[in-house]
């Protein structure tokens, strides 16, 4: 019997390996929209006053990403220091991608909730319900009143004629 | 998390360290070092803890099923189905995209290869082995075989200690003034190899990329050979170096391969681990040399194979591993005799550039851009011998070259003897102002965003 207790043993580590490989399986597939397509669908109707698009010295100043490694990404930051609002669409080129800048978003939301929850509890607000969502190959994060309806229009145009 | 960041050396490394001073108890110890190990690990992806402990289990409860059967037939059977299910693992991990490319499957799926996993896969692999063969017992000690396999100090990218290196080191290690000591001069030399001479070699190479001069695709060679030195033996350095923080010894892994003689020469000082590996594992069980002349050219041909393809998914790595395993049957049946005749700096020369042509296969991003590359090297397809960028690479990081050329010999070691020998304590002290200046610069580097992650991470 303790001869077969380790296989025994071993098959339930079997089924442990067979449950995180098929995990593997289950992903958000890829979209083959364009960037213009899925930035149009996602800001209609969205009003972006007093949010300016930034390049890519500020992209990498502010949200610490190199745009060069992604296909594609588009950032629109207030021009009032005193606001958070500000919004990032990127493109991956593949989807080990998508933790990192992940937690290359999440680190700037932190940054920001540090600055502003001090003097400006309304912008603290916003970013505590930071929209970061990734679908495949696209990602967005949104800080802006309406950024849940900014994501929903986003899931909408990758999930359309799909 | 990896060595070179800065949440690693000011926070993680010290902490571990100072917790581990503060145990004076192994046992207590090795319980630290097992969460330490898991929660770095976990840094990167948590999710990827789950397989790690998985493939630990696996194996643990491996060698006890080794263990307890008595016959060979089934006993052989065991470790077969073993053997199968971790190199499944990894082969699920880090080979479906390149099955699927070859098969011309079109798929999303795409597979991010867990850090680690070819270094700890071949790490449980020399542990049932050495069980199978008597060589060691089943470490019943569950903590013991987690620290082997997942200790922070080698599980991203090596070395591949064999368990029965280790094994001993589980149980009884001492923590002493010399090895703080010399573990600090190796982090502080692997450090400043990485930042300061690979990080600014990957400049040049991902500069000259598109160069189409003669010149300039012999600087991008050259500049690749170099950066790979220097990244993985900065970061071997590095292992090895922190490990003696907390009592463990390992072997070196490089022995300045590029003052090798011969390619036979050259595989004893480059990525010796995993050299030893195939060895131990692969080609002595196969009959190594004491077989058949063609039985033997068989063996070459399935461990060079197999080391190409350990180091990737693509038809450049297996092609690469193929073509050392060629030139080590050429020197072996042929060259090895005219080679001990000719002048060292000769058989050098022959070396290096052999080596340069192996490193234009791994760099490349296929077979077709390989051959390309090698064609400009001899003036086929270029534009002219020298442009303006090539030349202005060359001239602004001359002094990188030269320095990475003398620092991947001897010659910075032979000093420091003499200028020790010389000058004793104050050659030691004026070692440790110089190695401070530069640890400084490398982490003003690193703060500055402009280095970047290391190269053997991808394998």
């Amino acid at each position: 019997m303790k001869k077969y207790i380790f296989t025994i043993l071993k098959g339930f580590v079997l089924i442990g390996f067979i449950i995180l490989l098929s995990t593997n399986f289950s992903y958000d597939k890829d979209s083959t929209k364009t960037m213009e397509e899925v930035q149009s669908k996602t800001i209609e109707n969205i009003k972006l006053d007093g949010l300016s698009q930034q390049d890519n010295l500020s992209m990498k100043r502010f949200l610490d990403l190199d745009p060069s490694q992604y296909e594609s990404v588009i950032y629109y930051k207030s021009n009032d220091a005193m606001s958070a609002s500000e919004f990032v669409l990127v493109k991956f080129k593949d989807h080990s991608q998508q933790e990192p800048f992940k937690e290359t978003i999440e680190k700037r939301v932190k940054n920001q909730k540090g600055i502003f929850e001090g003097y400006a509890p309304q912008q603290a607000e916003l970013l505590k319900n930071a929209i970061i969502d990734i679908h495949g190959n696209y990602g967005i994060y949104a800080v802006k009143e309406d950024a849940n309806t900014m994501n929903d229009q986003f899931k909408k145009v990758l999930s359309e004629g799909e | 998390m990896v060595f070179t960041d800065l949440i690693f050396l000011f926070c993680f490394l010290p902490i571990s360290v100072l917790l581990t001073k503060l145990i004076r108890n192994v046992k207590l110890q090795n319980i630290l070092l097992v969460v330490l190990s898991l929660l770095f690990y976990a840094w990167s992806n948590p999710i990827y803890v789950v397989l790690l402990i998985l493939s630990i289990l696996w194996n643990y409860f491996t060698a006890f099923e080794l263990e307890a059967q008595n016959d060979e037939k089934t006993k052989k059977i065991l470790l077969i189905v073993s053997v199968v299910v971790n190199l499944f693992i990894l082969g699920f991990y880090k080979y479906t995209g390149f099955l699927m490319d070859i098969l011309h499957i079109q798929s999303d799926l795409k597979i991010a290869l867990p850090v680690g996993l070819s270094f700890f896969t071949f790490s449980e692999l020399s542990y049932i082995f050495d069980v199978y063969n008597g060589k060691s017992k089943p470490q019943k000690n569950i903590i013991l075989f987690t620290l082997y396999v997942s200790f922070f100090g080698k599980i991203s990218m090596g070395p591949i200690v064999s368990y029965h290196e280790m094994e001993d080191q589980l149980r009884n290690r001492t923590l002493s003034k010399a090895q703080y000591a010399s573990g600090m001069v190796l982090i502080s030399k692997g450090l400043i190899k990485k930042v300061l001479l690979a990080d600014q070699l990957s400049y040049v190479y991902s500069i000259l990329q598109n160069n189409t001069s003669t010149l300039g695709v012999w600087l991008l060679a050259i500049s690749y050979m170099l950066q790979i030195y220097f990244d993985f033996s900065g970061y071997s350095d590095m292992a090895i170096g922190l490990s003696k923080f907390f009592g463990f010894d390992f072997k070196p892994n490089f022995d300045h391969p590029y003052t090798a003689t011969s390619v036979q020469d050259f595989w004893r000082k480059w990525h010796i681990s995993l050299s030893q590996w195939f060895r131990d594992y692969l080609y002595i069980p196969l009959g190594g040399n004491r077989v058949d002349k063609n039985t033997y050219i068989r063996n070459i041909f399935i461990v060079w194979f197999c080391t190409g393809l350990w180091h990737g998914a693509n038809w450049t790595f297996i092609l690469w591993g193929l073509y050392y395993g060629c030139l080590l049957l050429l020197e072996k049946f042929f060259l090895r005799e005219k080679l001990e005749k000719l002048p060292k700096p000769i058989s050098h020369i022959y070396t290096l550039l052999v080596v340069l042509i192996g490193w234009v296969f791994f760099m490349s991003p296929n077979i077709t851009t390989a051959f390309s590359t090698l064609g400009k090297m001899i003036g086929i397809g270029t534009t002219t011998f020298a442009n303006n960028q090539a030349k202005f690479m060359l001239k602004s990081y001359f002094i990188v070259f030269v320095l990475a050329i003398l620092l991947s010999t001897k010659v910075y070691d032979r000093i420091q003897i003499f200028v020790y020998n010389q000058y004793k304590m104050k050659a030691v002290y004026t070692t440790w102002t110089i190695y401070i200046i530069l640890l400084i610069v490398c982490i003003a580097f690193i703060v500055g965003g402009t280095y970047h992650s290391f190269l053997y991470f991808a394998f």
